[in-house]
């Protein structure tokens, strides 16, 4: 199987955004396409590979073990960019996998089931396809597909499977008197799941392996956090058209020492834009929030829509940087339990009142006002505080037919908005992976009433 | 069972009921009642309420009242059964709720107990977060939830829920449910004595009624049905998999096709009573096992055991023995839009029950009055290839 694109890949239009940064452009060659060229030598080697849910918790223990991860929902945007997809969700669909179903899910499961029948991966499966993996690793994080999904798939996969149920607690829980509980339950989950892969693969966990690999992975997000700060300055240095490919060593390769080295890069870039005063473009009028929703992976180009009417992006709520403990506070102890520590601190700052994040001087009482927004409670504080600090114009709210679990809640979080600040929301509707839900006019449109919508206000503003 | 607005019993009393579902919590409600709602059948444990003298409605939506005003609050490619009960919210059919419970069974319940209360206020609320597993670890940790939704309870009730109390409460759902069981029994034979339509009627009321009262009703309805001397008509026995089936409609559409409902596995039906609680010394673990390990919800992960085959004859062999035991010899997968739990699983499912040799259809429904002429073509035409 070759790298190199074929006469039919090359004849695909091109859905992908131009992108302002050197780090983001190189990113893709240089991380994507790396997860799918080592799944494949990991199999001509004898080394496991195994197919993995974003959010799972599972990348440091899997690296720890020296596993190959391909992340499915990654090979779904990737197939969605390359305008490959089609075969893949009809694959899905004529045997009964409805076209409401994640898109996400019906690629994988379509690209399975193609896979199987054909007895080798299909053609023109962009970056060579996914390999057979070892074992599967679904996971609860954020959506009911996490292991619905690969539930769902095992009819052509037949290979051992585990889904770790990762948790996020309610936003009202009383979290002083229930997060011993949670805590103690993740790292349990996680123990469990060392045990499964020790089980396949017939060796046991290097703890302290894992504990450099942790130490990297919250290097990594440290910086990572850093890079995310510096697109507060105006100009924005960075779009989210940039960040749906620069998130990915972090979401997909957490814990090497090369995603600690992009992130250094990327803040270098960074850093210097910001100095110089570059932004993404040369007159940025207006500063968005990707707010709601995951990106339209079929055609991210409309982010260079935003752009050429002078809207830039500068932040966004999905794939997001998260808050890194603070210094001095980073979790010791079990490297297990550090692991579960830090996706609950990751979770509650979205809407836990004594995380900094949801501090806000107009906030009075105990319970913060939630609702939904990327698949998690947010609290109205939370985006108040992004408003402020990235000196947003507007929010953007993208609800994508199959992807229930960051589409519910965008509605109401415009009624929280009205009821705390008083921003305009621009609503687009798509899909994260289906085009035949896209209409390019009907979304060109919407942006085009909404930009001249925020400029005016902007001007009103500054009159008065 | 009768009430002071009527005299009606058994299916009477049933058929009034799910006609109008707040006649008897209005009642209640007069006489200084909490009525709480709920939502889902397999994670809320109501022996809590019942325990504390509260009533508990499972909230429910209504497929032939079109959604008008959830519009405003909720995005339509979501499910259509909560998207059914937030409108109904916001047309006061839930005005008389004191409190609300949710917990974490899918992606849309999470969410709307959320939005439900950002909206409602309601004057109590709690959230009971639910393992996706049924690992010892995730058996503790619901345990503790369970725990920490009596304690939260207990302070809205103003009283604590003493040990007897709960016991008692668990023997009085647990006899409801045998008592529901013994109904279905009543299909097992050829014709069924009642109609899968009444079985629907009958168990419904059970969520909007004090549990002693439905258990009454149910005992009334075993009585008068046993004692019918006119047979229904012989003709296919169906099975009926899916998730919420709160109406008769479309029930009635398949037994208007030359067949019978002769069993069900839905949320709105067995799948809310095939279990007992277990007593246990400490019935929070009765319950535990009760609400999380044997409830075969799609929600919930159980440990793949190795294989394809294997994994969906551990999912779905209680499904092979609900088409033994009541003699099922066809099914109707009706699955609601957008749905993502039940739609994964319907493939799955759709072959199981096929490589039985019982022929199935797969519907996908958006919960609406406006799709029962498509429906009824569709099952009318399955049914005839049955002969």
């Amino acid at each position: 199987m070759t790298d190199k694109p074929t006469a039919e890949q090359k004849t695909r239009p091109k859905t992908t955004a131009v992108k302002s940064t050197k780090t983001a452009n190189e990113a893709y060659g240089k991380y994507v396409k790396k997860m799918y060229v080592r799944a494949r030598e990991a199999v001509v080697n004898g080394s496991p590979v195994a197919w993995v849910m974003a959010g799972a918790l599972a990348d440091e223990i899997l690296l720890s073990m020296d596993v190959v991860r391909v992340f499915t929902e990654n090979y779904a945007g990737v197939c969605a960019a390359k305008k490959a997809a089609a075969p893949f969700l009809e694959a899905a669909e004529s045997v009964g996998f409805t076209n409401d179903i994640c898109g996400y899910a019906r690629t994988g499961i379509g690209f399975a089931r193609m896979r199987k029948e054909l007895g080798t991966i299909p053609p023109n499966a962009p970056e060579g396809g996914m390999p057979v993996p070892t074992f599967l690793v679904g996971r609860s994080t954020s959506c009911d597909i996490g292991f619905k999904w690969y539930q769902a798939m095992e009819r052509y996969m037949d290979v051992p499977f585990h889904a770790i149920d990762v948790i996020m607690p309610p936003f009202d829980t009383n979290l002083k008197h229930m997060l011993p509980s949670y805590i103690e339950y993740q790292t349990e989950e996680l123990k469990a799941f060392i045990a499964f892969v020790e089980k396949v693969l017939g060796r046991k966990m290097d703890y302290d392996k894992l504990t450099q690999v942790v130490n990297t992975a919250q290097e990594s997000i440290s910086t990572w956090h850093k890079c995310q700060q510096l697109r507060r300055a105006v100009p924005s240095p960075m779009g989210t058209e940039d960040h749906v490919v620069t998130f990915v060593p972090a979401y997909f390769m957490l814990g090497e020492p090369d995603t600690l080295q992009f992130y250094k890069e990327l803040y270098a870039e960074l850093k210097d834009r910001v100095d110089r005063k570059i932004g993404v473009i040369p007159n940025e009028k207006i500063r968005l929030l990707w707010a709601g929703g995951l990106p339209p992976w079929h055609n991210l180009g409309i982010f260079n829509y935003f752009e050429s009417l002078g809207a830039v992006c500068a932040t966004e709520m999905c794939y997001n940087a998260w808050n890194p403990y603070p210094e001095g506070s980073v979790p010791s102890g079990d490297v297990v339990e550090r692991i579960a520590q830090s996706n609950l601190y990751r979770f509650s700052q979205y809407y836990y009142q004594d995380q900094p994040s949801n501090r806000k001087a107009s906030h009075k009482g105990d319970a913060l006002p939630v609702s939904w927004l990327s698949g998690r409670p947010v609290s109205a504080q939370y985006i108040e505080n992004l408003v402020e600090e990235y000196k947003l114009d507007g929010l953007v709210m993208h609800a994508t037919k199959s992807c229930r679990a960051c589409t519910i809640g965008q509605i109401s979080y415009r009624d929280l908005m009205q009821d705390h600040i008083k921003i305009p929301i621009l609503f687009l509707e798509s899909d994260i992976i289906d085009e035949r839900d896209f209409s390019e006019t009907d979304t060109k449109s919407k942006i085009d009433a909404f930009i001249e919508n925020v400029a005016s206000l902007k001007e009103r503003r500054r009159q008065f | 069972m009768s009430t002071k607005i009527t005299a009606a019993k058994g299916l009477a009393a049933a058929h009034e009921l799910t006609e109008d579902r707040q006649k008897r919590l209005k009642e209640l409600k007069a006489e200084g009642k909490k009525i709480i709602g709920y939502f889902c059948c397999s994670a809320v444990p109501v022996e809590f309420f019942t325990a504390l003298g509260l009533v508990p409605q499972r909230i429910m939506g209504n497929a032939q009242e079109p959604i008008s005003k959830a519009d405003a609050y909720l995005e339509t490619m979501m499910c259509p059964f909560i998207r059914s009960c937030v409108d109904l919210s916001f047309k006061g059919q839930y005005d008389l709720l004191d409190g609300l419970v949710g917990a974490h069974t899918c992606d849309s319940m999470q969410r709307i107990f959320d939005i439900w209360k950002y909206y409602h206020h309601p004057g109590y609320s709690h959230f009971v977060d639910m393992p996706h597993v049924v690992r010892p670890a995730a058996l503790k940790f619901y345990k503790k939830q369970l725990d920490a939704f009596k304690k939260s309870l207990e302070v809205y009730a103003g009283k604590e829920m003493s040990l007897a109390d709960l016991v008692r409460a668990i023997k009085l759902h647990n006899e409801n449910r045998e008592l529901l069981r013994k109904l279905y029994d009543l299909r097992k034979q050829e014709p069924p004595l009642i109609s899968g339509a009444e079985v629907i009627e009958v168990v419904l009321a059970g969520v909007v009624l004090p549990v002693e009262e439905h258990s009454k009703l149910v005992k009334e309805v075993i009585t008068e049905v046993t004692a019918r001397k006119q047979p229904r008509k012989h003709g296919a026995r169906v099975l009926i998999v899916g998730s919420e089936i709160n109406d008769v409609t479309f029930i009635k559409l398949v037994e208007s096709c030359n067949a019978n409902v002769v069993m069900d596995d839905l949320c709105t039906g067995s799948r809310s009573f095939w279990h007992d609680v277990e007593l246990t010394a400490d019935p929070l673990d009765g319950l535990v096992g009760r609400y999380l390990e044997k409830t075969p919800c799609p929600r919930t992960f159980r440990d793949f055991p190795g294989s394809s085959q294997k994994d969906i004859e551990n999912r779905f062999r209680y499904i092979k023995e609900f088409c033994r035991d009541f003699k099922v010899n066809a099914a109707i997968l009706y699955i609601m839009r957008f749905c993502d739990t039940h739609e994964l699983d319907a493939p799955d499912i759709k072959a199981y029950l096929e490589s039985m040799g019982l022929p199935v259809l797969h519907l996908e429904d958006d919960y609406s009055a406006s799709t029962t002429g498509q429906l009824k073509t569709r099952v009318e035409a399955f049914l005839e290839l049955l002969g």
